[in-house]
């Protein structure tokens, strides 16, 4: 085997950095589109969708304890809870719209299956009111057959969906939130690949320094320290947006969930007149959930000490007032009912004056859509500024690959040539 | 300078990466079929389809309408004999009676006041009156037709007046007032059904409350209905309006009450079993048995029974003579 000559040597290390070169370039760029693509799909696919489940969530929770309100009031129908009720259907019908443009295929056939029910759910409201008006208890069946299709199969498909949504979104924020050290191995290869040929070059000629290769090691230098950087600044961002952002959306939504629950437990204790153990016993359950034993703890209590800011905390704070105060009022009302004043217990938790009941539970869901509306910001501007960190790099890293092949192809040339 | 020449073609496939040009669409999806989505039917909650129908206890021979007679004259109001269960009810300050809130005319929630009224809410009122002086001294507590007896047995409810029928597979677990109201079982169908018998539901599906004796009428009919079973009547009314069932199969005055919400719903068929309505009581108050039988005696004679009657069931027709009561002793 005849020993290989110097030219030969030098094209082969040429070949070898150029490959290198572009090998780590390629490697850099598709990570960096890999995680822009999962930043976009956080702000513009995964957690909108995650807040347009929210919404439905709420919408159609509340429309169902606004149906049974306005059965328990006496004589006509209240003008306000008929126009929220309404309100309620419109905003699920809109929030179900928009999800399914941004739905994947388990997600649309959970989104197929609330809005084939949603028409079925709002017939049976509607003949209930009709029934109603005549002063028949048939009303009341068609009302109690509403709202068993709305908790067994409505809200699971709406919760399901939020659910998936969250899953996903949190998914790719795990994804685009490590450290790159991929990008970081390769670049410090082409820099130890660099520094190797320029070692080779200094023995194998006389000059110590070979510009080509200086200028290449540089580049590669600069484009390690800038992609790692940036990547790393994303990833940053993408965690604060996790931790400060999507986990406290999803304590919140469960707090709020609960508050609807406990809302339609304590109008559908009083429907049940005497017979509501069953929805007494949940609606205890789930506001211990909400706010703990004491009123300090649960889901808010978590929620608060999660808050990452003043804002946050001082709307959870006020949420967690407004929760407190239902709970001596839904007291107040068990005490009349359990003493056998159903009339005054009814009138008490269906008034809406300055501060009944109603109103200090429009007021803490009022509060906690604020809160979720700051956090689910949150979660989309964090991802806007992690995409923001990582503009530019794609090009730069073209730019710098060329760069760096070319800077390692001039280097040798000269030193090629002399043995021509 | 053929090397030179390779650099721009692979700067320009790095471009093309970086700007994703290089990446198409996927492929276009097909249309998602709408052919085979299909209406869905709601229910009421805790339907049984078919139900599950308890097989009838053992019970001994007797007269299902024969309680226990009243002691001389009625106490006075507020002045209840010490040691008794009347005596422990004055005690508490109200009656607590188990009713039905969905039986049209007997016993309903009038939307407008959003007070229980009805033939049965009148008798419970009158107890109220005989204990207290004051028919409005009396809780209402709403249970279903399967609650009636355990509420009973667990001291829940004073008493229980809904439609509940005599039997003495029953008189073995609670002890009965004297008959308030005689009925019959018979059948409610969609107008222009064509149904007019038991015998015309072979095989199709006939609503009943799950609990009630009348499920087991159903379950015993020689044509074999398939017996469908809910927490209450009223939402057997809903499942034949929905076209989920073909009959309801209940007594003759709860049918009533279901027919007078929907017109368009006819009563047909000839009476399938005797059925007669006592106030269930614990076994361990027969003093309370002697003392409602007290009250229903009055009620009977002093006009208040046709006077209700009158009120809301005169669309079963003119007013009979009230049940005549049977005692044991």
């Amino acid at each position: 085997m005849r020993r290989i000559t110097t030219p030969e040597l030098y094209l082969l290390v040429t070949a070898g950095l150029v490959l290198l070169g572009l090998g780590a370039g390629i490697a850099g760029l598709g990570t960096v589109r890999h995680r822009s693509a999962l930043l976009s799909d956080i702000a513009g696919v995964s957690g909108p969708l995650s807040v347009d489940a929210q919404d439905l969530y709420r919408s159609l929770s509340d429309a169902d304890a606004t149906a049974a309100n306005a059965f328990l009031t006496n004589g006509a129908e209240p003008a306000e809870l008929r126009q929220r009720y309404l309100d309620d259907i419109a905003r699920a019908t809109a929030a179900l719209t928009v999800a399914l443009r941004d739905a994947g295929d388990e997600d649309a056939a959970r989104l197929g299956r609330l809005a084939d029910q949603l028409p079925v759910y709002t017939g049976l409201v509607e003949t209930a009111r009709s029934y109603n008006r005549l002063g028949v208890p048939l009303g009341g069946a068609y009302l109690r057959e509403a709202s068993a299709l709305m908790r067994q199969t409505l809200l699971p498909a709406a919760q399901e969906l939020f659910e998936s949504a969250q899953r996903r979104l949190i998914a790719a924020q795990r994804e685009a939130g490590g450290f790159p050290w991929v990008v970081l191995l390769l670049g410090l290869v082409i820099v130890g690949s660099l520094l190797a040929a320029q070692v080779l070059v200094a023995r194998r000629t006389n000059r110590v320094f070979n510009v080509g290769l200086i200028a290449a090691s540089l580049v590669a230098l600069l484009s390690l320290a800038w992609s790692t950087m940036a990547l790393n600044i994303a990833a940053g961002q993408v965690e604060t947006g996790h931790r400060d952002g999507s986990a406290l959306v999803s304590l919140l939504a469960d707090a709020r969930r609960a508050a609807l629950q406990a809302r339609a437990d304590e109008a559908l204790t009083l429907i049940a007149r005497g017979n509501g153990a069953v929805f007494e016993q949940d609606f205890g359950a789930v506001l211990t959930d909400l706010i703990g034993p004491d009123g300090t703890g649960g889901l808010l209590g978590r929620a608060l000490s999660q808050a990452p800011t003043a804002a946050d905390r001082a709307v959870i704070e006020a949420a967690r007032g407004h929760a407190r105060r239902w709970s001596d009022l839904h007291g107040q009302v068990r005490k009349l009912d359990d003493g056998g004043d159903y009339q005054k217990a009814v009138t008490m938790a269906t008034d809406t004056g300055p501060e009944s009941l109603s109103t200090v539970f429009g007021r803490l869901d009022a509060a906690m859509t604020d809160a979720l509306a700051i956090t689910n910001q949150r979660v989309s501007r964090q991802a806007g500024h992690a995409g923001n960190a990582l503009g530019g790099l794609g090009v730069g890293l073209v730019l710098i690959t060329a760069g760096l092949v070319t800077a390692a192809v001039l280097g040798f040339r000269p030193r090629i040539g002399e043995y021509r | 300078m053929r090397r030179n020449a390779r650099i721009p073609a692979a700067l320009a496939a790095l471009l093309l990466l970086s700007t994703g040009a290089g990446c198409g669409g996927p492929a276009a999806t097909p249309r998602a079929p709408t052919a085979d989505a299909s209406a869905v039917v709601p229910r009421p909650l805790n339907v049984q389809d078919p139900a599950e129908v308890p097989s009838a206890g053992p019970a001994p021979k007797c007269t299902p309408r024969a309680s226990l007679r009243p002691t001389g004259t009625l106490p006075k109001p507020g002045h209840m004999p010490a040691e008794t269960a009347m005596a422990r009810i004055a005690q508490r300050g109200r009656l607590i009676v188990g009713i039905d809130q969905n039986a049209y005319l007997f016993s309903f929630r009038d939307p407008d006041t959003g007070d229980l009224v009805g033939f049965e809410i009148d008798i419970a009122r009158e107890m109220a009156r005989a204990l207290f002086g004051d028919p409005k001294a009396v809780e209402l507590r709403a249970i279903t037709t399967a609650d009636r007896i355990p509420v009973i047995q667990r001291g829940e409810v004073d008493m229980v007046i809904r439609t509940m029928t005599m039997t003495c597979e029953r008189w073995q677990q609670v002890s009965f007032s004297t008959e308030y109201l005689a009925s019959r079982q018979r059948l409610l169908v969609r107008g222009g059904s064509g149904i007019r018998e038991f015998a015309d539901l072979g095989g199709r599906k006939v609503c009943a409350t799950r609990g009630s004796t009348s499920i087991r009428t159903i379950a015993a009919q020689p044509s074999h209905p398939i017996p469908v079973s809910t927490d209450s009547t009223l939402d057997c009314l809903v499942l034949l309006q929905q076209g989920q069932v073909d009959a309801v199969s209940t007594i003759d005055v709860l049918l009533a009450g279901l027919a007078a919400q929907d017109p368009t719903t006819e009563i047909v068929g000839s009476p399938v079993s005797d059925e007669p309505a006592g106030v269930g009581i614990s076994r361990d108050s027969p003093e309370l048995v002697r003392f409602v039988n007290g009250v229903l005696e009055r009620v009977r004679t002093d006009g208040t029974w046709a006077r209700s009657y009158q009120r809301w069931l005169s669309r079963l027709g003119p007013a009979p003579a009230p049940p005549t009561p049977v005692y044991r002793d």
